[in-house]
């Protein structure tokens, strides 16, 4: 009898979680390998799968399993699906689809009809909690919708469209609240980040990127409150976090004006930085900037990668980011100190030594210039919005990344630019690169070329680094770097994810406005 | 902002365009159940939609310039960013608000009519509509004005070099000279072949830029700037021609003779040819005072 009630208990717990289409919060923090339940799959932004069924000996193998194109005009993917019960769920500006993950199947499209404008040049996702799907449009929206039906429940505006904002960033959950960044960088508008209420999408903190007082930190940095209230640092990207400290990892865009710098005198924080935000409250535990005084549009919003290693014998909990800039930073994501601090391609624009923060120096001869400065990397950066990804098992960070040139000129000369004021013309790209660097020293332990085009990565356990090649997809060997398989799917335009369903290992990627998956041809 | 969305915005000016245009179509339903896919995405949106850059009327806005001159230009500048007696307001609610309206002055002139101090005494609630209009169409266009892509951003005086010292690292350290001479490559009178000095700068910097023909589709005429490529397979002779595109596993070549080649590069050597590598190579060495002065030499030169 006894055997029976536990059987039956079982029994309903599972017929009951076969039934639940949605997430909890700690599912999130815990991801099964049948789930990628979060933009970079867990909350640590390594892009990493334990799964091993598709390894470097096989995956040469690889056959599409389905085929999903988007309908016409639903826009280019530069979303992460996330995977949640055997359902993917992703977004494009102004629509969510839900697609089978076994088949490819379309379940529903929603459409934001109510848009009123902003920049559709894309969107990295949704987030999901419960039986709620949430992202945000263009015009500055997060919506909330049924996970089932695709129906819309509520939507909130999160920012102003009339003062040039726009939504394109994944929101992220964290614990019960949603974590919620703001794009834009025409207007010179102060950046933040919020933590919103999944049920209402009300503000519960929002941490502003620039002093917006005069007694707030980094006022000293900026010529004066002015500025600083207008300095930008745009939340580009979704945040990573770390459970047990409790802290939420932001990176920040470029400071306004962008180009011409002629009014903003100083380092211009927390603009082009990463930061670390208690999840609670939202205040300010450390930061670390990756370009002090930017004048470049080098946003530093690449993923903050959270993962632990041994520094001189002594373990330590890391984080590690590739920066648009070139330069490759590991700190100690407990109090933000530099461990490593070095470059991913050779630039130009700044010192040989770092200040005393670890941070790069800027060379003042390479700001823009009237006549022109000749700068490495571009405007396009050494790398960009593609994530990156790192691998526990080789130590190996890995980034797509180009050491491109271009020359950066002031067109607005006056002492007070506002907006841009200036940008980069013309340019000399070398062969773009997929780079595998080791964290403890910043040392490029591999590079090779990289035929394709700027997608994200993901590495698996199977000592497998899948991402872009040429015209397609492409997996890579995590160890030595040596390509293994190529599929000519189209540009890949997100980033690829993996997950298992029915025992079989699934490698999900878009191009443009298609989703292919790939499975073993066994 | 990414390269990649940077390149997006002239297409989405472009899909704004369209979307601007309303077409009598009924408006998908959203969130169809499941089973079913949710409609067509590319239906005509409910709402009119708010442009990045606002049209500007140039009558109206020269009406504004003038009125902004007598009234407002003393506080508040010339651009509307402020003076030593007035804030900066491009970056005001009320301007950008107003901006974003479809009527311009709808916000801008319920302001005004609370009553705004003028330099010139005359009391801002008395301004007609039309008044109004033009000193919302002044200030779209001053907002306008500092975004990436304003028309007002042109290249300021690029010739502040020495020529002679531009002309002795042509002939010296820079090894310009070297391919670029009366006999090959000559330059002579390079500055009445490109618009502007700036662009001689950039066609010095970067030569490849623009047609470097990989070798899609028919063959063009042959390319003197484009990259080439020799195969040497593990066995047989080695190919070469005009490199149309490498991958993991394969190098696409065309031929002299127009025809296509895919050779398999396991085992294979793979050199590739670029014959504006010296331009590259010099990318690191050169200084911008180098740069300055080579741009002051050619300027110039006959």
């Amino acid at each position: 009898m006894r055997r029976f009630v536990i059987g039956s208990v079982l029994l309903l717990s599972t017929v009951l979680s076969a039934q639940q289409s949605g997430l909890t919060s700690a599912q999130i923090e815990k991801p099964a390998t049948t789930s990628w339940p979060t933009f970079n799959g867990d909350y640590s932004g390594r892009r990493y799968s334990t799964l091993t069924k598709i390894n470097a000996s096989n995956v040469k193998h690889l056959s599409v399993a389905w085929i999903y194109d988007l309908p016409a005009g639903g826009g280019i993917v530069k979303a992460t699906p996330l995977l949640v019960n055997g359902i993917l769920y992703f977004s494009t500006p102004d629509h969510a689809y839900a697609v089978e993950a076994r088949t490819g199947r379309e379940l529903w499209h929603y459409t934001w009809t109510k848009n009123r404008g902003g920049m559709h040049i894309g969107n990295r996702g949704v987030a999901i909690l419960g039986e709620s799907v949430f992202f945000v449009t263009p015009d500055c929206n997060l919506v909330s919708l049924d996970i089932k039906t695709g129906r819309e429940q509520w939507f909130k505006e999160v920012c102003s469209l009339e003062m040039m904002y726009f939504g394109s960033a994944a929101p992220v959950v964290v614990k019960d609240r949603l974590i919620v960044g703001v794009s834009g960088d025409d207007l010179d508008q102060p950046a933040y980040l919020d933590a919103r209420s999944p049920e209402t999408g009300d503000l519960i903190w929002r941490w502003y990127v620039t002093p917006q007082t005069k007694d707030d930190p980094g006022i000293e940095t900026w010529p004066n409150l002015d500025m600083a209230k207008h300095g930008g640092g745009m939340t580009w990207q979704p945040v990573t976090y770390d459970p047990e400290l409790n802290l939420v990892y932001v990176t920040t865009g470029n400071p306004q004006p962008v180009v011409a710098y002629a009014n903003r005198e100083g380092a211009n924080l927390f603009t082009a930085s990463i930061v670390a935000l208690n999840a609670d409250t939202g205040k300010m535990a450390w930061y670390f900037q990756a370009s002090p005084h930017d004048t470049h549009d080098w946003d530093a919003t690449q993923t903050p990668v959270l993962f632990d290693g041994v520094i001189n014998g002594q373990p330590r909990k890391l984080m590690a980011q590739a920066s648009r800039n070139g330069k490759f930073f590991v700190l100690d994501r407990a109090t933000g100190r530099s461990i490593v601090s070095t470059e991913f391609i050779k630039t130009n624009w700044s010192f040989d030594r770092r200040d005393e923060r670890g941070q790069p120096i800027p060379n003042p001869e390479k700001r823009p210039q009237i006549a022109g400065a000749l700068v490495t990397p571009n405007q396009g950066g050494a790398t960009n919005w593609f994530s990156p990804t790192f691998s526990p098992q080789t130590g190996l960070f890995y980034v797509n990344a180009t050491r491109a040139f271009s020359v950066w000129y002031i067109y607005d000369p006056s002492d007070n630019p506002m907006g841009w004021g200036g940008t980069d013309r013309g340019g000399y790209a070398e062969q773009g690169q997929l780079k595998a660097i080791d964290f403890k020293t910043g040392e490029i332990r591999w590079s090779i070329p990289r035929y394709g085009g700027n997608s994200g990565l993901l590495s698996t356990a199977g000592n497998v680094i899948f991402g872009s090649a040429a015209s397609g997809i492409g997996a890579y060997n995590a160890t030595t770097g040596s390509p293994l398989w190529n599929s000519r799917i189209g540009g890949v335009t997100n980033g690829p994810i993996t997950y298992e369903l029915d025992g079989q290992q699934y490698v999900v990627a878009a191009a443009g406005s298609r989703f292919v998956a790939f499975v073993l041809n066994e | 902002m990414s390269i990649t969305w940077r390149t997006s915005v002239v297409v989405f000016g472009a899909v704004l365009l369209t979307l601007a245009v309303p077409r009598a179509q009924e408006p998908a339903g959203r969130g169809r159940g499941a089973g079913g896919r949710g409609g067509a995405a590319d239906q005509t949106p409910e709402v009119r939609q708010i442009p990045r850059t606002p049209v500007v009327d140039p009558a109206a806005h020269d009406r504004g310039r003038s009125l902004w001159a007598s009234h407002c230009i003393d506080c508040h500048g010339s651009q509307a960013r402020g003076s030593e007696t007035g804030p900066n307001i491009i970056r005001t609610k009320t301007v950008n608000f107003d901006r974003s309206s479809f009527t311009p002055g709808s916000v801008l002139g319920p302001f005004l009519k609370a009553g705004h101090p003028t330099q010139s005494g005359k009391a801002s609630a008395s301004f007609t509509d039309e008044e109004i209009g033009g000193l919302a169409h002044f200030l779209r266009q001053r907002v306008n004005d500092t975004m990436r892509g304003s028309a007002v951003f042109t290249a300021g005086n690029i010739l502040v070099g020495d020529a002679k010292a531009g002309e002795a690292y042509f002939h010296g350290a820079g090894g310009c000279a070297t391919c670029h001479n009366a006999a090959t490559h000559s330059l002579a009178g390079i500055r009445t072949r490109v618009a502007t000095t700036v662009d001689l700068q950039q066609r010095m910097l970067f030569p490849g830029m623009g047609a470097r023909d990989r070798g899609r589709g028919a063959p063009p005429a042959a390319n003197p700037n484009a990259v080439t490529v020799t195969v040497t397979p593990a066995s047989g002779p080695a190919m070469s021609g005009v490199l149309v595109e490498q991958s993991d596993f394969y190098v696409t070549f065309r031929h002299t003779d127009g025809t296509i080649r895919v050779v398999p590069t396991t085992g294979a050597k793979v050199v590739t040819t670029d014959p504006l590598q010296a331009h590259i190579d010099l990318l690191d060495r050169i200084s911008d005072t180098q740069i300055h002065d080579l741009v002051a030499y050619l300027e110039n030169l006959k």
